[in-house]
């Protein structure tokens, strides 16, 4: 019997196990420290003196990391690519595959916590404006297309060698539209972290680090899952079939 | 023989090819035509139409165009069963994809020149010779990549099913940072966007080298027997 996963080459290392037991207690807590301890912003004072709270502010504890964990799965998708294509070996391919995927799972619930915070910040579902959600629709789109390129293909080297491409060509991308949109600004965000320093206290930076590190934890967790049923399947294990031990590295 | 003259070579014999019987270029530049006529009528009633419409409609027009021009970049070797035969020449991989962005760019630069020139008769020019100037570099250096991403896109999709909609799913999200420095730049042309032309511009030539080395360094790899 073959073995789940081919020999690694890679040290970087983080057990399934270790991703799963983060992800499940940093992403509650997150929850919970947003709520009971993360203060809420304020937007300033009314005509009549009183503070105006900006409660909506809080989907910030959420939606960033989030997006950080897309990115962080679209890397993994880019990075597993070029392995395939410097060593052609299979499982990269799938790596590479489930990195994309996780990434548009977690970049549809983005662009849901996005639109959330827009209808209570702005009153519209969608702000055109807003940079960064722009540059991560030009991403989800471009990514969207990477299952359509992927699918249309023949299984076997040329589809693996046409996905990998694809799938690098995102890491261009980021850093082009961000800068076109960045060169033709005519566009507003609400800024929560200026080059002046942050307007974050410390219990808002706390909240914010869980998140980041629960969402990045549930990211490489589901990365490890997916990769390893799509391995299993690939090599004709059965679901219920012991495979020997499997460790998986994505970064 | 090197690289570049090989890529020459390559261009040349496109151009000639659909010089000679231009299906490919004629259909393309009917549809551009039909599109600013459309738009014309469309735009026609009800006052004048904004800046920022214009510049946009113009955009939009342009981008299709190119789609349409750029994704039969593979489309003659495909046909006639040529593509392994191409891939098996005396050549490097670079230099033939080299050549077919050439030949796409020749063809886009031809195209857009014509569609340019009537758009700019149907809804009036730049105030200035300076816009003018301004429009003319954008669009040349959106064309540049418009060629070299519709070359690749062409390539990745050329053993696909269905690749006549896989082109525009792949080709329209990565020239959205193009268009959007080009409509800028045109906005600037005419005088109604405070934007650094030299910046957009700038930018635009960073991203056609961008996707110039992606895909002179990608075809390779893509092109497997």
């Amino acid at each position: 019997m073959q073995p789940v996963f081919a020999p690694r080459t890679s040290r970087a290392r983080i057990s399934p196990r270790l991703a799963a037991i983060l992800a499940l207690v940093l992403v509650p807590a997150c929850v919970l420290l947003t709520f009971l301890w993360a203060p809420t912003a304020t937007i300033g004072l009314t005509g009549s003196g009183e503070t105006q709270w900006d409660f909506a502010q809080k989907i910030f504890y959420i939606h960033v990391p989030i997006a950080f964990a897309a990115y962080l799965c679209f890397a993994a998708g880019a990075w597993n690519g070029l392995l395939y294509l410097l060593k052609e070996r299979d499982d990269y391919d799938i790596r590479s595959y489930s990195g994309v995927h996780s990434g548009m799972v977690f970049g549809t619930l983005v662009l849901m916590t996005g639109s959330i915070w827009a209808k209570a910040a702005w009153g519209v579902w969608w702000q055109w404006g807003d940079r960064q959600l722009l540059v991560f629709l030009t991403l989800y789109l471009f990514y969207g297309a990477y299952f359509i390129l992927r699918f249309s293909l023949e299984p076997g080297r040329a589809r693996n060698r046409a996905s990998a491409i694809y799938a690098i060509l995102g890491v261009a991308l980021v850093p082009l539209s961000f800068l076109a949109i960045r060169i033709a600004d005519t566009l507003i965000h609400p800024i929560v972290l200026t080059s002046d320093g942050d307007r974050l206290t410390g219990p808002m930076w706390g909240t914010f680090a869980v998140g980041v590190a629960g969402f990045a934890a549930l990211a490489i967790w589901m990365l490890q899952l997916e990769t390893t049923a799509k391995l299993r399947a690939m090599r004709g294990y059965g679901a219920d079939e012991e495979a020997p031990a499997v460790e998986a590295s994505h970064a | 023989m090197n690289g570049l003259r090989i890529a020459w070579t390559i261009a040349m014999h496109d151009v000639s090819r659909e010089l000679r019987r231009p299906v490919a270029v004629s259909a393309v530049l009917l549809f551009g035509v039909s599109s600013l006529v459309v738009l014309r009528l469309a735009l026609a009633g009800g006052g004048k139409p904004g800046d920022a419409v214009l510049a946009g409609a113009l955009w939009v027009v342009l981008v299709f165009a190119a789609l349409l021009g750029t994704a039969r970049a593979w489309a003659t070797e495909r046909e006639d069963g040529a593509f392994d035969a191409l891939l098996s020449a005396p050549a490097s991989r670079s230099a033939v994809h080299l050549g077919k962005v050439l030949s796409a760019l020749i063809l886009t630069l031809a195209l857009h020149a014509v569609l340019v020139t009537m758009y700019l008769g149907l809804f009036g020019a730049p105030p200035s010779l300076g816009g003018v100037a301004t429009l003319a570099a954008a669009v040349a250096l959106a064309d540049v990549g418009f060629a070299v991403v519709g070359v690749l896109v062409a390539g990745l999709g050329l053993r696909a099913r269905g690749r006549d909609l896989l082109g525009p799913a792949m080709f329209l999200p990565l020239v959205i940072p193009l268009v959007i420095a080009a409509v800028t730049c045109s906005l600037a042309a005419w005088d109604t966007a405070d934007a650094s032309v030299p910046q957009l511009l700038l930018f635009l030539a960073l991203y056609d080298l961008t996707f110039l080395v992606a895909g002179l360094a990608a075809f390779p790899e893509l092109a497997v027997e």
